[in-house]
């Protein structure tokens, strides 16, 4: 879907990927389930998390991330080290997800039949909150998830990749195959979109459909 | 109705990747323009909301699940092109061998009795027999390779033993080359990381590590927490501590307000009071002096307690990170605040004061009694958005205001992000 041809000029592997990461893919590429179980032990969360904002849905997000990590293992051998690992993943992670959210049945009730849950991390060592201020701070993260879920695909993905896993513009753009400068663009127009869904949005609405 | 162009530096603010130009005019239109403050306080809401989004953790068995549905490895073909090689070398040195042989029986056929010995010791050696060829299966076959071995550098000692030929190697003697041998060099100085150490280490019997302390901030006004924040500070003679907090203007408002009720006013660099107005992208810092390991804990404890009362205090008390301050906390002290962290020095010039009558230097003295604890507030990161300690009228009144340093205190580096 998206442009896999980068505007960067081919660096060497060594340059872009850290030696860790080089020892693992060349031991990949010779073979080595073992190291192969590595990478996906160290990447699975972040992918799981970053599909799972995409499709909102646990046995999906399961199943994109599965998905993610067999691509990865055949087109090992095609990474020239242009980019990041993980930015390479993530790429392939995305367009992974966006195909599985169009081969899926649309517009799953978001009220929670059928809606099978992610497991949240342990809470932070610094909570000290009242039950109530749980129940609140999980009523508003729903009610994001929901204004997220009602976002154009591509909008989504951007903040996603800005807000939650913190990329920068020019790491953004590799991922998404897009120039630097419509990043920007398109992550202002994303923030603008998603406060016109959030206003007046009250905290009891559902039933949403996405976007697309 | 905001343009397009604003609406981007607004969006552009959240993101905290403005330039300094840019955010001279971002502040320009937001203090002029009520809808872009309201437009940038509702996106930098929804984006601390989408950060402060749990982060998901895959399911225990997807792991599993990817490994088992890996195509199995299937065994590497051999290559056409190596088969064929496989003979090849063996091919080429036979034939070699065959002519060799042939020139040799002419040679000594032909020779005319006149030939000196030393003529007849140069003739080319006998061939060294070829190695057999035994190609490698077990794993994807390298292309054979036929070598010629080069002759001797001038420079190389001469060799006692000449080294086989790796398996898999057809190597065709050249004519040995008269060179005249050269003497090995003379061995270097032996260097005790190459050669091993000639230090005789005894056996240790217990190592003592210290690592850097992470705390909860919301645990700082607690018993434990004071005491530990205590015995972690008293530990070095200067301290940094990074306090995490996903809103820190927040923070540093009840760190400001927990050193006016232990009677030191921070003194805030211009530029940081008004980025304090919009941080995003901002970390902070504060310096204080002559302030006791009780002192900061109690400073610290009462920073909670002041934040504990507000709601949403989980949004601003996150983990503090408690470290020895080192080389760089040296550099950032000195530029920053114009102090040598370690010692006390200061590093600013303050202007001498005129003479004035005794009854009014009394009465001055009354009035402004120099405060003996410290507090400067500045801007840490980004770099380019400091501001040196030289050039700063409030770090000036910082140093006109500051005392000696006092001993048993020590001076700290908070640093707010």
């Amino acid at each position: 879907m998206w442009n896999s041809g980068s505007p960067h000029r081919v660096v060497p592997l060594e340059a872009r990927v850290n030696a860790d990461e080089r020892t693992l893919i060349a031991a990949v590429l010779a073979g080595d389930r073992a190291a192969f179980a590595v990478l996906v032990e160290r990447y699975q969360h972040r992918v799981y998390n970053a599909v799972y904002r995409v499709l909102n849905n646990a046995e999906d997000a399961a199943d994109a991330t599965q998905e993610v990590f067999l691509t990865v293992h055949q087109a090992l051998k095609g990474f020239k080290g242009e980019s990041e690992f993980f930015t390479w993943l993530y790429r392939i992670a995305f367009n992974t997800a966006i195909s599985l959210k169009r081969k899926r049945k649309p517009a799953r009730s978001l009220d929670g039949d059928g809606v099978t849950t992610a497991t949240v991390e342990p809470a932070d060592v610094s909570e000290g909150i009242a039950p109530d201020a749980a129940i609140e701070r999980r009523e508003n993260e729903d009610q994001l998830t929901r204004a997220m879920m009602m976002m154009s695909t591509v909008h989504r993905m951007i903040l996603i990749l800005k807000d939650i896993e913190g990329r920068k513009y020019d790491e953004i753009a590799e991922i998404v195959g897009i120039p630097v400068g419509t990043v920007r663009s398109r992550l202002h127009r994303a923030r603008l979109e998603l406060r016109e869904i959030m206003n007046p949005m009250p905290a009891s609405a559902h039933g949403t459909h996405p976007a697309h | 109705m905001l343009l397009d162009t604003e609406c981007e530096l607004l969006a552009k603010a959240v993101d905290g990747g403005l330039s300094s130009d840019e955010f001279d005019r971002f502040t320009v239109l937001v203090s002029r323009s009520p809808e872009a403050d309201a437009l940038f306080q509702q996106m930098l809401e929804q984006h601390r909301r989408i950060q402060a989004l749990p982060r998901l953790t895959a399911p225990a068995t997807l792991r599993a699940r990817i490994l088992a549905n890996l195509p199995a490895p299937t065994p590497t073909p051999t290559p056409r092109r190596a088969r064929l090689s496989k003979w090849w070398p063996a091919a080429l040195a036979a034939s070699v061998l065959v002519g060799a042989g042939t020139i040799a029986a002419l040679v000594v056929t032909t020779a005319k009795p006149t030939r000196s010995t030393e003529e007849v010791a140069r003739q080319p050696a006998a061939l060294a027999p070829v190695e057999s060829f035994k190609p490698n299966l077990t794993g994807p076959l390298p292309l054979a390779t036929v070598t010629v071995a080069p002759a001797a550098p001038p420079f190389a000692v001469t060799p006692s033993v000449v080294e086989p030929p790796p398996v898999g190697v057809a190597v065709v003697m050249p004519e040995a080359p008269l060179m005249p041998a050269i003497a090995a060099p003379e061995p270097r100085e032996e260097n005790i990381f190459a050669t091993g150490s000639r230090i005789e280490l005894k056996p240790l019997k217990a190592v003592q590590v210290h690592v850097p302390v992470l705390l909860a901030m919301s645990e700082f006004h607690t018993d434990a927490g004071k005491k530990k924040l205590q015995a972690e500070l008293n530990r070095d003679s200067t301290a940094r501590l990074d306090l995490f907090s996903k809103n820190p203007a927040a923070y540093i408002e009840h760190l400001q307000a927990a050193c006016r009720s232990l009677g030191a006013s921070p003194i805030v660099e211009a530029n940081t009071a008004e980025r304090l107005n919009y941080p995003i992208g901002f970390t902070f810092a504060l310096y204080l002096e002559n302030f006791t390991a009780e002192e900061l804990a109690a400073l610290l404890a009462e920073a909670t307690n002041l934040a504990l009362a507000q709601p949403k205090s989980e949004s601003v008390l996150g983990l503090a990170h408690i470290i020895t301050a080192g080389v760089q906390e040296q550099k950032d002290v000195k530029e920053l605040v114009g102090v040598e962290f370690a010692t006390g020095k200061a590093l600013v010039k303050v202007a001498e004061a005129r003479p004035i009558s005794s009854d009014t230097i009394t009465k001055v003295a009354q009035a402004l009694k120099k405060s003996e604890k410290s507090a400067l507030l500045f801007t840490y990161l980004p770099t380019h958005y400091r501001t040196a300690a030289l050039k700063s009228p409030e770090i000036r009144q910082f140093h006109e205001k500051r005392q000696e340093r006092l001993p048993g205190t020590v001076p700290t580096l908070l640093v707010v992000r």
